[in-house]
């Protein structure tokens, strides 16, 4: 019996996840000896960030002819100023990062390069520069470093299907052509299970499906993973799923799955399987009766043998562990993410979870370890620290927790930090009292800010997410929750904020009535459709929750160092920045060391030497502010998406005035791996920036009255490296105003 | 398609500027940015990001 498990794209390329290792575990210890595990996620990202795959996308890309068609044009249009963002940075600097994004990535895997400030932001933007060069081959396809969207929506069963054969917009039917497909052929499985935990991998998922239906129609396909929970009835519904596969696993997977092996193994049909939904030879779609949850503290220890652990984009493994299922709480009645594994909660010993952390760290090398649970239970945060130092375990970890009061004292505080917590987020939500009691959440907001204060006095990182549009919120409770999170920045360092989105499976979307959602818009086109766009009595209306909400993000760049400018790059990519605060030791060592650097103004601007650089008929600034700008403009009922609608599209290229020309330049610092848009009077300054004058005596041609301005661009030419090595620029916003 | 249509497409091919060519009022327009843009010190970063950016990033 051979089994092949994938997880396929698109995931973080920063670490692996969990499913797979908790699936093989559990088939090897029950018996099914040939367990083959593919993260077809980490290698595609492997495959298309090589120079060779690079240079091949831009020969299908041909920037320098798209650049000069629209340079010709007399004014841009909505989809010509997107084509022309792209095109423009792939044309300057499109070669030199498909030369370098190997150099990237060895970056980001070597420890004394990665740790490296500069080089570490250099390798980040490469790569994130190299990915846009391949979603550029594939327009209007994004794939970036936390997501894969396509014009072919995931809420469309139809759509999912065609997106599984379009050579021209999916660049995984290629991939999986020429480099997954290969190796399963020769591995020869009689069963393949494909996980799908994101919406971003549905699409993947599906399209590595059909391709080996083409080739092996007989081996029997399964997939399962958290975002079943959310569509799996509804796709089951589907004739041309089955198609595609054989059978679909619902909640967790791993006991489904061994009985699926061997109903396999031994020629039956999985008619019985509990959990499972499957097609019978009539027909008809039967869904099985659901399983017992598992007991958790009979599963084995999660298992990494055979994944490409020296893939992952970061200097050192990190390293997954899930020592609950569900959520202890489990009231919040937004949230829906504890029910995907199953019903109830369910905890791993303590005891056994610090065993767990010893084998791993023993077996595979390596001290840093995520809990991947939705939140630390009390029981947890109060011994597990201890059982840690008690076990002499040199480790680092973080999680997800809950803003319980009466756990987190000082001394639990002091406890979690000197077993290795260098981090915990926490479900902040709202400052006002009466939205987090309608969200059921169960916390005080002042004893939350003080319960803050005692984490991050014991050197803990803190990483908030809140809510921006919760039913029933008005715009002034919402300004006031981002108002407060902003006079905390002394002690959180990373907000991860959203709009709230009505997900079905929710308790606001069943009690609808009260929370005073006066109307829901389905929309008829998307079959799985699980948030939908709508309308309340009363609290602020969707496009004021979405304005918000691009206001709070623009104070996050301001406000929080993890957030200024490419210090981005350690809050998107997931593991990094956790990692620089265990080199770093603490939060305060990671700020002054790396994220805040001196910008120095003053002295003898000089340019920077190793620069490319090329002049543009259209203002670039001007397009990236428009496109930016026109986000709160479009209805997003597509979760976690960020790609323009084709209706939008349409409105917005019929609606909007074409931009005038203007002329610009664009210069790539090849030493940062920065791009800047400079004004023709900026791009002049820069030339004049020998070394041998001050900034008064370069911008000494400058008429008097627009000298200040003169001389406040060479300052800033200097911060950016341009002239000058510098960094974070500061910037402020509308949300001033609420702060003040 | 009509007989008026791709008298209309011609036009606008016509009006259309050419870069490698202008006429005399492209040449005086270009110009008249060229002057205006003398004195615009604008330096941005050319990284646009959404704010899809800051979303859920650590929950996946």
């Amino acid at each position: 019996m051979k089994v092949a498990l994938v997880f396929p794209p698109q995931g973080h390329f920063t670490q692996p996840y969990l499913s797979l290792p908790s699936l093989a575990a559990y088939l090897r210890t029950n018996g099914v000896e040939q367990v083959e595990q593919i993260d077809a996620n980490i290698e595609a990202y492997d495959y298309f960030l090589t120079e060779a795959r690079m240079n091949l996308a831009l020969g299908r890309i041909d920037a320098g002819g798209g650049v000069a068609g629209l340079d010709g044009a007399g004014g841009l249009g909505f989809t010509q100023m997107e084509r022309y963002q792209l095109l423009t940075e792939i044309d300057l600097a499109g070669s030199e990062v498909a030369a370098r994004v190997e150099e990237a990535k060895e970056v980001l895997r070597t420890p004394e390069l990665f740790y490296d400030h500069e080089r570490y932001l250099w390798a980040g933007r490469t790569v994130e520069r190299a990915l846009r060069i391949l979603s550029a081959e594939y327009w209007p396809t994004r794939l970036t470093a936390h997501n894969f969207v396509m014009r072919k929506r995931i809420e469309s069963s139809a759509e999912i299907v065609a997106a599984t054969a379009d050579e021209r917009e999916n660049p995984y039917v290629e991939y999986f052509r020429e480099f997954t497909l290969p190796r399963l052929r020769a591995l020869d499985p009689d069963l393949v299970g494909i996980s799908i935990t994101f919406g971003a991998q549905a699409i993947p998922a599906l399209t590595l499906a059909r391709q080996i239906r083409e080739w092996k129609p007989d081996c029997h396909i399964t997939v399962g993973g958290g975002l079943l929970a959310y569509v799996g009835q509804k796709l089951s519904r589907r004739p041309e799923t089955w198609e595609l596969i054989d059978s679909m696993v619902m909640l967790e997977g791993e006991r489904p799955l061994l009985e699926i092996c061997r109903a396999v193994d031994e020629g039956r049909g999985v008619a019985g399987i509990g959990n499972v939904i499957h097609r019978c030879a009539t027909g008809e779609v039967v869904e099985e009766p659901e399983a017992q949850p598992l007991n958790i503290q009979e599963l084995p220890t999660p298992d990494f043998d055979g994944l490409p652990l020296e893939k992952y984009l970061s200097p050192e493994l990190v390293l997954p562990l899930a020592c609950t299922r569900g959520c202890y709480w489990g009231k919040c009645v937004f949230c829906t993410l504890h029910t995907v594994i199953g019903p109830g909660y369910r905890g791993r010993g303590i005891d056994q979870t610090v065993e767990d952390l010893a084998k791993l760290s023993e077996k595979y090398g390596t001290k840093h370890f995520y809990l991947a649970i939705e939140d630390l239970p009390p029981n947890m945060a109060r011994a597990l620290p201890r059982k840690i130092i008690e076990a002499g375990l040199d480790i680092d970890w973080w999680c997800d927790a809950r803003l319980e009061h009466d756990v987190f004292d000082e001394q639990v505080c002091e406890d979690l930090a000197a077993s290795g917590c260098r981090r915990i987020a926490f479900g902040y939500e709202s400052s006002s009292q009466r939205v987090l009691d309608k969200m059921c959440k169960g916390i005080d907001p002042q004893a939350s800010l003080e319960l803050m204060q005692r984490v991050h006095d014991a050197g803990i990182s803190i990483t908030l997410y809140v809510m921006i549009g919760f039913p029933t919120e008005t715009l002034e409770e919402a300004r006031e929750t981002l108002a407060t999170v902003l006079r905390q920045r002394d002690i959180v360092q990373e907000v991860s904020a959203r709009v709230f989105y009505l997900d079905e499976s929710s308790e606001v979307y069943k009690r609808r009535s009260e929370f005073d959602i006066a109307e829901v818009f389905p929309d008829p086109t998307a079959d799985l459709q699980v948030y939908y766009d709508f309308r309340a009595n009363s609290g602020m209306s969707r496009r004021e929750a979405r304005d918000l909400y691009l206001e709070f993000t623009r104070a996050l760049q301001s406000h929080f160092p993890v957030f200024q400018n490419t210090n981005m790059l350690y809050h998107e990519l997931k593991s990094h920045y956790f990692l620089y605060l265990n080199h770093f030791g603490s939060w305060g060592a990671l700020l002054e060391n790396v994220l805040v650097g001196e910008a120095d103004p003053s002295g003898r601007p000089l340019r920077a030497a190793h620069t490319l650089e090329r002049e543009l008929r259209f203002d670039r600034a001007v397009v990236d502010e428009r496109l930016t700008s026109l986000d709160s403009e479009t209805l997003r009922p597509r979760y976690q998406s960020d790609l323009i609608e084709d209706t939008d599209r349409e409105r917005l290229d019929a609606e909007l005035e074409p931009l005038a020309p203007f002329p610009s330049h664009l210069v790539y610092d090849v030493r940062s791996g920065e791009l800047h848009c400079l004004s023709p009077g900026a791009r002049d300054l820069l030339e004049r920036c020998s070394g041998g004058r001050s900034p008064e005596e370069v911008a000494a041609y400058v008429p008097s009255e627009q000298r200040a301005a003169a001389l406040e661009c060479i300052a800033e030419l200097m911060r950016t490296g341009l002239a000058r090595p510098a960094r974070n620029p500061q910037r402020t916003t509308k949300i001033e105003e609420v702060l003040s | 398609m009509t007989e008026k249509e791709p008298a209309a497409e011609k036009k606008a091919a016509e009006d259309r500027p050419d870069p490698a060519n202008p006429n005399d009022d492209q040449k005086a327009k270009a110009e008249e940015r060229a002057e205006k843009a003398k004195y615009v010190f604008k330096i941005t970063p050319a990284n646009p990001r959404n704010a899809f950016d800051f979303e859920d990033v650590a929950d996946k």
